[in-house]
Parts: C-alpha cells; sequence; structure tokens
C-alpha cells in the first residue's frame, strides 16, 4: 500500500511549530507595520502641498521629548507653548484656496486632543484645528479653535465638525479662536446665527471715566467684555489644565443705550463640565463683567471688522495679515459716507448725467480731476469716447494744472456693472509716474480718495478700494498682468454661470463676478440712475449678491 | 445531452447579454429634466472628487458649487458640462444672452486675442447660441440650445485642448443634436 503521508509524525510536528512561528512572525511583522503608519502620517500623505507643508511645520514646531503627561501639562505662564500638547493629524488634511491663500487645514490628532474653555462653558464644546495659510512661498500656521454655545449645539458636539475655516453652519452661535501653534493669541469673533457680533481683541487700550471704559467710533458704538479662556489637553478621559488667556471682546451695538445683548456663552451648569481634573485651577473670572458702554472715547485706530468675509467662512485669522496684528477693516458705510463728499457731490452728478446722455453705442467717460488736494472742487475736464463700445481711455495727471485724477466715470451702454479692467484702472493710476514721483502723502491722498464711477441707464457703480485691500489689489493685478485672458475669462465664467444658476439679469451677473473676484479689497456702491442714494452692492453670507442700503 | 444543449444556450445568452450590457454601459445618456442626449462611447461621468482636481473648479463658497453646472462629462481629454435646462425669460433670451458674452468677452480683444467669435443659427427645429474662443493651451465652446417652442434653454460649456479643436467641433454638433423631451 503506497504511503499518503511519506514522512514521519515527528517530521510533520516539527513543519507545524516552522509554520506557527513564522505566521505569528508575518502577523507581527504587520502589526508593526500599521503601528509605523501612525507614527509617520507622511507614510498616508500623497498630495505634495500637504506634504511641503508638514516639512515647514514639523521644522518650526519642532515637538521635543515625548507625549505629555499630567506631570508635565500645568505649564502656565511665559513658557506656554501650546504646540507641544498637541499633533495635527496630517492623514485628514484637506486643501483648497481662499483669500488668495492656499489653506491646509487639519484636525487635531486624536491621541492630543486640546479643549478650549470659554467662560463656565465645558471644554467639551470646542473644537481645534490646525490651519496653515500659504500666500507666495510664505506658510503661517495658527490653531484655530471653534467654540459652540450651547443654545447652537443644543447638548450634540458633534455640530462642530460642521464648521471650517472656510464654511460655517448658517445659524452657527459661538467663537472662532485664533492662536500660533504655541498659543499666543491671534484674534477670535464671536457668532450669533451665523453673523459677527463680536470680535476678540489683545491691543484694545480703552480710556475709562468712573470705572466704565467708554468709547465712540461714530457711526457705530461699540462694548467692551472681558473674555477669559482656558487651553486643556485631554488625557484619557480627565481635561487636564494647561493654561489661561485674558481678552477684550468689542461688540457693535446699534444703540449704545440699550442693555448689552447676552453674547457671552451662557453658564452650563456642573461647574464646568464633568472632565476638568480634580483641584485644577479656576482659569476664568465671572462672565459678563462688563467694563463698559456710553459716550466717552475709546482710540479710533481700532475698527472692529463686524462684516462677515461674505463666502460663509470665518474671517482670516490676524485680519488675513501677519499673526497678533490687527488690521483694521473699513466698515463700507464709513467708507460710503466719507467718499460720497467727493464723489457723489453736484459735479460729479451732473457728469454723470451728462455722460449717460451721451448717444450712440458707444462708451463715453470723463477724468475726474480735483483743482487741488485741499478741495472738492472739480476740474471741468471733457466727455470723451474711442467710438468703441468695449473701451473708454482714460488720461490720467497728477498737477495743479490738469488737475489730480483721483476718479473717472464712463458708461457701460450694454448695462454691465463694474469689470475687473475698471477696477484695475485705479490701481494702475497708482503705478503713475506722475503720482508716484510726488511723494508718500500724495501717494497716499490718491489712495484713500481714489474711486471710478461706472454709468448705465439703470444704475450707477462706483468702486472705491478699502484701506487694507491695496496689498490684495495689487496681488491680483499681478495674476491679471501675468495671464490677462485666463482672469478675464474666470470673470467671465463666473458671471455667465451665476446668470444661469440664478436667472439674474447682467447687471446683476457681472457685480457678482467682480465681487467674488476682488473680495474685500473693494466697496462697490451701486445707486438707481440719476440719485446718489448708494447703497452696498456686496456678497452675503449665503453666496449671493445683496444690496444694502446705509443707515 | 439535452441538457448539455440546455447549458449552451444559457451560457451563450448569459455571455451575450454581458456584451450588450456593456455597450449599453459605454453609451452614456445624458438625461435631466426636458433633455435627453446620447454621448459618444468612452464618455464618463466625473463626480465631485473630479470635478474638485480639474484646474480652477475647487469650489471656494458654497454659492460656488451652486452655480456649478451640475453635469460634468469627460469625452476623452474634452470637459463637457451642461447646466439644468432654464425656462426663465432672461435665460432663453438667446439675442440677449449672445450680447453679454459679446459684452464680456471683448476684454480678449482688448488683449489682443481675436479669436472669440459667436452665432446663434438654427438647427433642426432648435435655435442654438455658440460661441468659441481660446485662452492659452484650451479651446472654449459656451452653447446654448433652446427648444422650438422657445420656452427651454439648455446652457453648458466645452472645454478642450487646443489641439483637439477638430475632435470638439464634432463633439458640438452632436450636442446641438440634443432632444428636449418636453
Amino acid at each position: 500500500m503506497k504511503k499518503r503521508y511519506p514522512k514521519s509524525t515527528g517530521t510533520i510536528f516539527k513543519l507545524c511549530i516552522v509554520l506557527l512561528i513564522a505566521c505569528v512572525a508575518v502577523i507581527y511583522g504587520c502589526r508593526k507595520d500599521i503601528s509605523k503608519l501612525d507614527d509617520n502620517p507622511t507614510a498616508t500623505i500623497t498630495d505634495p502641498k500637504i506634504a511641503k507643508a508638514k516639512s515647514w511645520y514639523e521644522t518650526n514646531y519642532s515637538k521635543p521629548g515625548g507625549k505629555p503627561t499630567t506631570q508635565n501639562t500645568n505649564a502656565v505662564g511665559d513658557d506656554f507653548d501650546l504646540s507641544q500638547f498637541f499633533s495635527p493629524n496630517w492623514a485628514a488634511a484637506k486643501n483648497y484656496a481662499r483669500f488668495n491663500d492656499d489653506v491646509i487645514e487639519m484636525p487635531m490628532d486624536a491621541a492630543s486632543a486640546i479643549g478650549l474653555k470659554v467662560g463656565s462653558a465645558s471644554q467639551s464644546n470646542s473644537r481645534s484645528s490646525v490651519l496653515i495659510l500659504k500666500r507666495g512661498d510664505t506658510y503661517k500656521a495658527y490653531v484655530m479653535t471653534i467654540v459652540g454655545y450651547p443654545e447652537y449645539l443644543n447638548a450634540d458636539t458633534s455640530k462642530l465638525a460642521n464648521n471650517s475655516y472656510g464654511k460655517h453652519d448658517a445659524n452657527f452661535s459661538g467663537m472662532v479662536y485664533y492662536t500660533t501653534p504655541q498659543g499666543e493669541f491671534v484674534d477670535g469673533y464671536t457668532y450669533k446665527n451665523g453673523v459677527i457680533k463680536g470680535q476678540l481683541v489683545d491691543n484694545y487700550t480703552a480710556t475709562t471715566t468712573g470705572g466704565q471704559a467708554v468709547q465712540s467710533i461714530t457711526p457705530n458704538a461699540y462694548q467692551a467684555i472681558q473674555v477669559c479662556t482656558a487651553w486643556y489637553q485631554k488625557v484619557g478621559e480627565v481635561w487636564v489644565y494647561l493654561d489661561t488667556q485674558c481678552h477684550t471682546e468689542v461688540i457693535e451695538v446699534p444703540d449704545p443705550s440699550t442693555p448689552l445683548p447676552p453674547i457671552t456663552p451662557p453658564s452650563s451648569g456642573g461647574g464646568g463640565g464633568g472632565g476638568d481634573s480634580p483641584g485644577s485651577p479656576d482659569p476664568c473670572p465671572p462672565q459678563g463683567t462688563v467694563q463698559s458702554v456710553k459716550d466717552g472715547k475709546v482710540g479710533n485706530a481700532l475698527k472692529v471688522m463686524l462684516l462677515n468675509p461674505g463666502d460663509g467662512g470665518f474671517p482670516p485669522p490676524g485680519g488675513g495679515g501677519a499673526p497678533c496684528t490687527i488690521k483694521p477693516v473699513e466698515d463700507p458705510c464709513d467708507k460710503l459716507k466719507k467718499s460720497k463728499a467727493k464723489f457723489a457731490d453736484s459735479f460729479n452728478t451732473q457728469r454723470n448725467a451728462a455722460i449717460l446722455t451721451q448717444p450712440g453705442p458707444h462708451e463715453f467717460g470723463s477724468d475726474l480731476n480735483l483743482t487741488s488736494l485741499t478741495s472738492n472742487t472739480y476740474v471741468n475736464t471733457p466727455i470723451t469716447t474711442d467710438s468703441r463700445n468695449d473701451l473708454w481711455t482714460p488720461h490720467f495727471t497728477w498737477n495743479s494744472t490738469d488737475g489730480y485724477t483721483v476718479g473717472s466715470a464712463h458708461k457701460h451702454p450694454g448695462g454691465n456693472a463694474p469689470s475687473p479692467d475698471d477696477v484695475f484702472l485705479i490701481f494702475q493710476n497708482l503705478l503713475n509716474p506722475a503720482l508716484t514721483s510726488t511723494g508718500a502723502s500724495n501717494i497716499n491722498f490718491y489712495k484713500q480718495n481714489a474711486y471710478a464711477t461706472v454709468i448705465t441707464s439703470t444704475a450707477t457703480y462706483v468702486i472705491t478700494v478699502n484701506s487694507t485691500g491695496w496689498g490684495q489689489l495689487g496681488s491680483l493685478y499681478a495674476n491679471f498682468d501675468n495671464d490677462p485672458d485666463g482672469f478675464d475669462n474666470n470673470y467671465l465664467s463666473i458671471a455667465r454661470d451665476y446668470k444661469i444658476a440664478n436667472n439674474v439679469d447682467d447687471a446683476t451677473a457681472t457685480a457678482y463676478a467682480l465681487n467674488k473676484i476682488f473680495g474685500d479689497a473693494i466697496n462697490m456702491y451701486k445707486a438707481p440712475a440719476g440719485t446718489t442714494s448708494y447703497a452696498i452692492a456686496g456678497i452675503d453670507q449665503d453666496g449671493k449678491l445683496v444690496v444694502v442700503p446705509c443707515p | 445531452m439535452c441538457n448539455e444543449a440546455l447549458r449552451k444556450k444559457i451560457f451563450l445568452a448569459l455571455t451575450l447579454s454581458i456584451i450588450t450590457a456593456l455597450n449599453c454601459h459605454a453609451q452614456l445618456i445624458h438625461t435631466s429634466e426636458f433633455v435627453k442626449l446620447s454621448l459618444p462611447n468612452g464618455t464618463y461621468k466625473l463626480n465631485k472628487q473630479q470635478i474638485n482636481a480639474l484646474p480652477g473648479e475647487k469650489p471656494v463658497t458654497k454659492m460656488d458649487e451652486q452655480i456649478r453646472p451640475p453635469y460634468i462629462y469627460n469625452i476623452d481629454n474634452i470637459i463637457l458640462s451642461f447646466h439644468n435646462v432654464n425656462q426663465d425669460s432672461i435665460n432663453n433670451n438667446l439675442l440677449g444672452n449672445k450680447i453679454f458674452l459679446d459684452g464680456l468677452a471683448g476684454t480678449f480683444k482688448r488683449h489682443g486675442n481675436n479669436s472669440y467669435t459667436s452665432i446663434i443659427k438654427n438647427l433642426n427645429s432648435k435655435q442654438v447660441l455658440i460661441a468659441n474662443y481660446i485662452i492659452n493651451s484650451a479651446g472654449y465652446y459656451d452653447f446654448y440650445i433652446q427648444n422650438a417652442a422657445k420656452t427651454l434653454t439648455l446652457a453648458g460649456k466645452m472645454k478642450y485642448p487646443k489641439a483637439d479643436a477638430a475632435k470638439a467641433e464634432a463633439l458640438n454638433d452632436i450636442i446641438s443634436n440634443i432632444q428636449f423631451t418636453k
């Protein structure tokens, strides 16, 4: 009989042992690979932009030593370095463009959760992310923490994940809080039902009168409240206290005599969340210590940005500039009030009317030249045309004989809102040697007063540049100069798609496209033809073009 | 023996079904409310991730996604997009749309780019507005196709590599034959 298993039982047993060892080795080897993957998320990063940002981040925010423990977490004071307590989850990083920045946004690694406690609300009501903004070759990193107020969360902290730098819930109530990775405060904003209600600042200096810090920044009134925040780290199921900072929250109130709106998070009860480590210091004084409110004055240098960015996301950290620098943002209504003295005076109004009555399909226009830098009177410049339907050429001058060209007005016979070329004209004038050779004060005068008027049969549009918008305008102009066809094709596509999707007229579609491209760099004002009833034409938080009158 | 023959028949029927199904799959049909169009073999519809990966298509805001054409296809590296059919008077005004596009495209001419042309023509009882232009290395067709009753307009766009102009033109003819189902 032929043996089916020729080898001896002992040999088989040995073979089984070898196989078993091999299996264990394979399983162990696989497990090792998985853990390596966790320790080295770069292995999962396929996007070169994210990989590059990671390399930059790790070079600048290295993490010496091991993971923090309860023994080394109570680092309060100047030595506090938040970056030592969290790790970005690079594998979950998202990359998109916003405000001329290349944005990389990612949550914290689950093993290094940090929480921000605001007032008596629980730190569990917060969610922190790492934000890396790249503009040109320059990276900047921030920790963005979103705090949900109880009325928004409704006991569901998972709602926090609905909010990111580029998009927040339409009914978001809470706070977005920016720091550097080391925990140095940058700024923050408070929201109620998706609308900015206040800004957190550090460099706010209020004068006090009889114990009340007070101010008046016409035409709006502001109130100042002290808000304290505390960092915690989650170790297991316990929140361990790290550091406390206090800031001033500045909120706009329509009527200073009205009571302070309840924008600070109400007490959630339970003494600040069940996870606090026993004996940790109470980081914040009681909320609602209103320092101020009525009349009086505060340095007018501070201008609070209480307008939503318009694209459904949160304002950029530091107003889009460097960390810890509060960039004043002009209130477009303030700007309108100031600028109207020039672009809506009787000369401009009559000139606009005269341009509009020019016959035929061609564009007509006129330079608007002040007779001096100290008056609001204009040189009687001629109305000219290039005999073209799509072009009118202005002539810039900056001297006492021909006048100082601060603006221009021309007709769009087709009825479209101002085009990118009309906006860039304002910027190009800034580079004109006739102006630049006259020195900084002249240049500043031009920046503060420059405008472009476009007249159609139904409306008059005026474009001005925000005092903080010249840099952005310069970047856009560089893009345009580099690829004018591509730039204008983008404008065409946006206008066309908006018209098709929203069944709006040409003027609305083009006004949308212009606002979409130039964003906060410019203000667009619109008045019914033949009037000076200018209102702000901008994009609201739902992304639609709206025309909002100023109070 | 009888079973063997039956098995062969079933196998043959299954094979034919699979081949038919594969053929049907290759011939993608664009359908949305009011329109139907058979697209060439090899066409595939882009998903959200694929659309976002296209240059300049990554949405920044909610509105960016809302105004983006909801149907985007890739036909041999030609990107074809269709909006939903418009029934409003503004978008059904082809002449108005032509003036609108001509006005916006006037800037190309100012930069020395004279490639832009636009025309409204009648095709199989439909009216079609077609604008064609070249930007850098890509060609574009913007089109509006209107039903005979002039109550429905389908707008869309085609972006193609400049070298594929002939292929794009042929595709444009196919698109113009879109059927209105209402």
